[in-house]
């Protein structure tokens, strides 16, 4: 066997898991398959995503760009054909690229088909989710061949573009499905087999899009996009990726191979009165896992937008300039200096069509949150919370005197993290 | 006779360096220039037009492609301007303008003699010049020197000699020769000429045209022809404005740029005698009127072509120049009016209610989404302004209540490197000296009161009894920052 100078990369991406709901589920022992790779790898406690919504927070992941820089910056929007990916790079590296699952670099309202772009994958099994009833779903296709009862026990009626929203009925249906019909045992198992089928000499990067929220690939809750978590959803994904390690450490791949967990976002319940900025929400798991890594938990701030540069390390692919993330600490070199700072954004509508734009920025221990909204004021329009000594962002601090100047330096770092992020990619090449 | 129906031309004037109090109508008793006020006189004559950052080159992409600078891509003089960035000439040449550029465009570097390439620009026309003391071989100011003045060109641009440096107009202290020949060999001579030609060009009865004249001066070098430096009164010009130990209350970077300009490149306020600056300062509004009687015939040209009526004008400068003024000379991260405020001059008979003051704030952004409004052909969901015709053709509009400019290393460039934000907001002004994350410059701030201190004299950041008034543009310009942030990616789906 050839020796390979490019590392094989596992990406495994949730669409909807924070920190606190994968904590919460791993400590209850119900993620065996992520605990061990935890506890083997470089696991990051303080990742942060640049947006709560899902498209934008994905097209970050991929791209390593900001969402105000990579252009897809709300739900729907595709990123534009001028923006490349770390699947696109490793494939014009001579990596063999594999999508299993969910991308969403595209908008798949009224059951869209996403056109993943050829230049990133040489193959795919693309499925947006499990009750997404794109005629493409490949997952659907799958069960409908393997499990037609179960399939008809879940879909009662024709597919109906005007009709997306989650139904009761389906989800209930579709939860009581064996695990090994379930979306997440078929992403594994699709990861499992392209790996088995490829050819020995070229290095592997497959992408695991695991479907967790529980929305389930249908349309989001109306109110925004919030998903909280689905806890049996993510108890098949731990299983699934369990199979693939497993699988992987039976061939010869294991050695070579990178296993990257990550989360794009992270949970919000609008039920349970969620802020779209809470920790919940913006905060998620990050970990790498690779043979020779030194296990620890990496404290130090870093977002989403640093895993595409991260990723294009390890692969030993050059990056190329149009990238914005830092290399992640532990991961690519000793130090654990980096960035120390993450700003998410959300720039959405409400359902009446108002708009609903919130920045955070998080530096140290605070967190300030600001609203855009022309009509908000007072405690609205800004709000500073100590994460240290008050996790659950219960008491806002910006009214309070005391913290005047915390919050006037928290508001012009945040002035200043937004100049850092805005798009300087085009290196100067000269001096006028 | 002309049918209404036929879509306007376009007639883009713009200068490089000229500042927005630079003209008699817009405040300067002492400027020559009959022709642009007039052309206010006829049109509408904006107050408070600022551009997006205080330099050449990203000032202008913000001008091509109606995006702020965080988001174009050409940040500093030096960058090029990244090549999915669409120009508003292409957009109007594939609605069937026929488009032409003349002079200095700036989109890509043009150091060391470089020639501009060209883009997907959409010109028919291209006479490109980045500047009189410019010696690219495709210079074509140089081009049209050497046939219609051999002389001349042979005198001031030999072979070899001292102006192979490609610093040697910013190390001039005066004007170089080039400057101060005869207007009939002059770079603003030429622009005018090129103008004519392009406008005479002969076009179907239903083209219209868009023209882009961009002239080089009041540019420094500060030199003019001595037929119109004789035509203005030194003693008339007021004194550079600032006051006594003005720096000392403003970022310590001032006090460095007051010593050289161009962070070192170029000679400083502190390098000229107050003698000198007056004649600076003279020779300044020289180059102006200059510029002022050649518009003067590309407007005369339009007027005997019989298209004047069907011709929106346009024109204003790409950023100003401190002149002396706060003990600064040219440009950089100063974000005065000095320097963001620009003359803006809209003419369009039948269209735009003549003699208009607009005091509104508005932005380059702005012109290439009125440009293709006043087109009513082309659309380029891209562009990030907005059209000011609503503003000039009607009465009650809504518009934005503050501009932003954003100079990020765009000049010549500090270690540490310097990125300022002004924002326009009410009566007031307020600049960000931007630190770490963003650099790892001091973070310090300017805000002025322009009710009270229109001149920018009186710094009060750091004035314990505004710290209110300061966390409020703040916050302010926070709202603005997420406003001017590129949502342009049409959103094709609902989720």
């Amino acid at each position: 066997m050839p020796v390979i100078e490019h590392r094989n990369i596992l990406f495994c991406l949730f669409d909807s898991l924070s920190l606190k709901d994968f904590d919460q589920l791993e400590c209850a022992g119900a993620l065996p398959a992520l605990s061990c790779l935890r506890s083997d790898g470089v696991f990051f406690n303080r990742c942060y995503t640049p947006c709560p919504e899902s498209s934008p927070a994905r097209a970050s992941v991929f791209t390593g760009l900001d969402p105000a820089v990579h252009g897809l910056w709300t739900n729907g929007v595709a990123l534009p054909h001028t923006e490349t990916t770390f699947s696109q790079l490793l494939k014009s590296a001579g990596y063999s690229t594999f999508l299993a699952g969910r991308y969403q670099l595209a908008g798949v309202s009224r059951w869209t088909t996403e056109h993943v772009p050829v230049r990133d994958f040489e193959q795919m099994a693309w499925a947006h989710g499990p009750l997404h009833r794109s005629r493409q779903n490949a997952y659907l296709n799958w069960l409908k061949q393997i499990a037609p009862e179960d399939y008809s026990s879940i879909f009662t009626t024709q597919a109906n573009p005007d009709k997306t929203q989650l139904s009761h009925q389906q989800k209930t249906a579709y939860e009581a499905l064996p695990d090994e019909l379930s979306f997440n045992h078929w992403v594994g198992k699709s990861a499992s087999n392209w790996i088995n089928k490829s050819i020995d000499d070229k290095p592997l990067l497959a992408i695991a899009g695991f479907c967790v929220g529980n929305d389930l690939g249908a349309e989001p809750h109306p109110d925004g996009d919030g998903e909280g978590v689905s806890e049996i959803a993510l108890r098949q994904a731990d299983t699934a990726i369990g199979k693939i390690v497993e699988h992987l450490r039976a061939s010869s791949r294991s050695k070579d191979t990178v296993i990257v967990i990550a989360s794009a976002r992270g949970n919000c319940d609008f039920a349970s009165g969620d802020n779209q900025m809470n920790e919940r929400s913006i905060r998620v798991p990050l970990l790498f896992s690779y043979p020779g890594c030194d296990p620890r938990v990496v404290d130090s701030l870093v977002s989403t937008i640093d895993i595409a540069p991260t990723v294009m390390e390890l692969a030993n692919v050059v990056r190329g300039g149009r990238t914005q993330g830092c290399l992640l600490p532990a991961v690519c070199n000793d130090t654990e200096a980096t960035r120390d700072w993450a700003m998410t954004r959300l720039r959405t509508s409400t359902l009446c069509g108002a708009r609903n734009w919130k920045t955070s920025f998080c530096l140290n221990k605070w967190k300030l949150v600001t609203q855009h909204n022309a009509s908000a004021d007072g405690g609205d329009k800004l709000r500073l919370y100590d994460l240290e000594s008050d996790p659950e962002e219960q008491s806002n601090l910006a009214l309070d005197q005391t913290y005047a100047g915390t919050l006037e330096s928290m508001i012009d770092q945040m002035i200043d993290a937004r100049c850092a992020l805005e798009d300087r990619t085009e290196p100067r090449i000269a001096e006028f | 006779m002309q049918t209404s129906k036929k879509r306007p031309n376009i007639l883009f004037i713009c200068t490089d360096q000229q500042r927005g109090d630079s003209l008699r109508c817009t405040g300067a008793t002492w400027a020559v220039t009959p022709s642009l006020d007039k052309l206010a006189g006829e049109g509408a004559l904006f107050k408070n037009c600022y551009v997006q950052n205080p330099v050449c080159s990203p000032s202008r992409a913000s001008l091509f492609t109606g995006k702020y600078v965080a988001n174009h891509g050409l940040y500093a003089n030096g960058v090029p301007l990244p090549v999915n960035q669409k120009m508003f000439t292409r957009t109007l040449a594939d609605a069937g303008y026929d488009c032409g550029m003349i002079g200095k465009q700036h989109l890509s570097p043009c150091d060391n003699w470089q020639t501009e390439p060209r883009r997907d620009d959409g010109y028919r026309y291209f006479k490109w010049a980045h500047g009189p003391n410019h010696r690219a071989l495709e210079n074509d100011y140089h081009a049209w020197l050497r046939s219609t003045q051999p002389e001349i060109h042979a005198q001031i641009f030999p072979e070899v000699g001292a102006n192979e440096s490609t610093a040697y107009g910013n190390k001039a202290k005066m004007g170089t020769p080039i400057d101060s020949v005869p207007k009939e060999a002059h770079y603003s001579h030429w622009v005018a000429d090129c103008a004519l030609e392009f406008i005479n060009h002969e076009r179907a009865e239903d083209e219209s045209f868009c023209l882009v004249a961009n002239f080089f001066d009041p540019h420094h070098p500060f030199g003019a022809p001595q037929e119109f430096r004789d035509l203005i009164n030194t003693d008339a010009i007021p004194d550079p404005n600032t006051r006594d130990d003005e720096l000392s209350n403003k970022p310590p970077e001032q006090t460095f740029y007051s010593e050289k300009s161009y962070a070192g490149v170029a000679p400083g306020f502190k390098d000229y005698t107050q003698e000198q600056i007056r004649e600076i300062r003279a020779q300044y509004w020289a180059m102006i009127a200059l510029i002022d009687y050649e518009i003067g015939r590309i407007l005369s040209a339009l007027d005997s072509a019989g298209l004047a009526e069907d011709t929106l004008v346009v024109f204003t400068s790409d950023h100003g120049e401190m002149l002396g003024n706060h003990q600064q000379l040219l440009k950089g991260p100063q974000l005065y009016d000095d320097l963001t405020h620009v003359p803006l001059i809209a003419r369009w008979p039948g269209k735009v209610t003549a003699g208009q003051i607009v005091d509104e704030l508005v932005q380059w952004v702005d012109l290439p989404a009125t440009f293709l409004d006043a087109s009513a052909c082309a659309s380029d969901n891209s562009i990030q302004g907005d059209s000011l015709l609503p503003l000039i053709t009607t009465q009650n509009s809504a518009w934005r209540d503050w501009a932003i400019s954003e100079y990020r290393d765009s000049g010549f460039t500090t270690d540490p490197k310097i990125m300022t934000t002004m924002l326009r907001y009410e009566n007031w002004k307020l600049i960000i000296w931007h630190g770490a994350p963003a650099t790892n410059g001091q973070r310090n701030g300017e805000m002025y009161d322009l009710s009270n201190d229109p001149h920018e004299l009186f710094n009060l950041f750091h004035e314990p009894e505004y710290a209110e008034t300061r966390r409020k543009l703040k916050i302010k310009l926070l709202d603005v920052m997420a406003e001017t942030e590129d949502r342009t990616q049409s959103q094709v789906r609902s989720w």
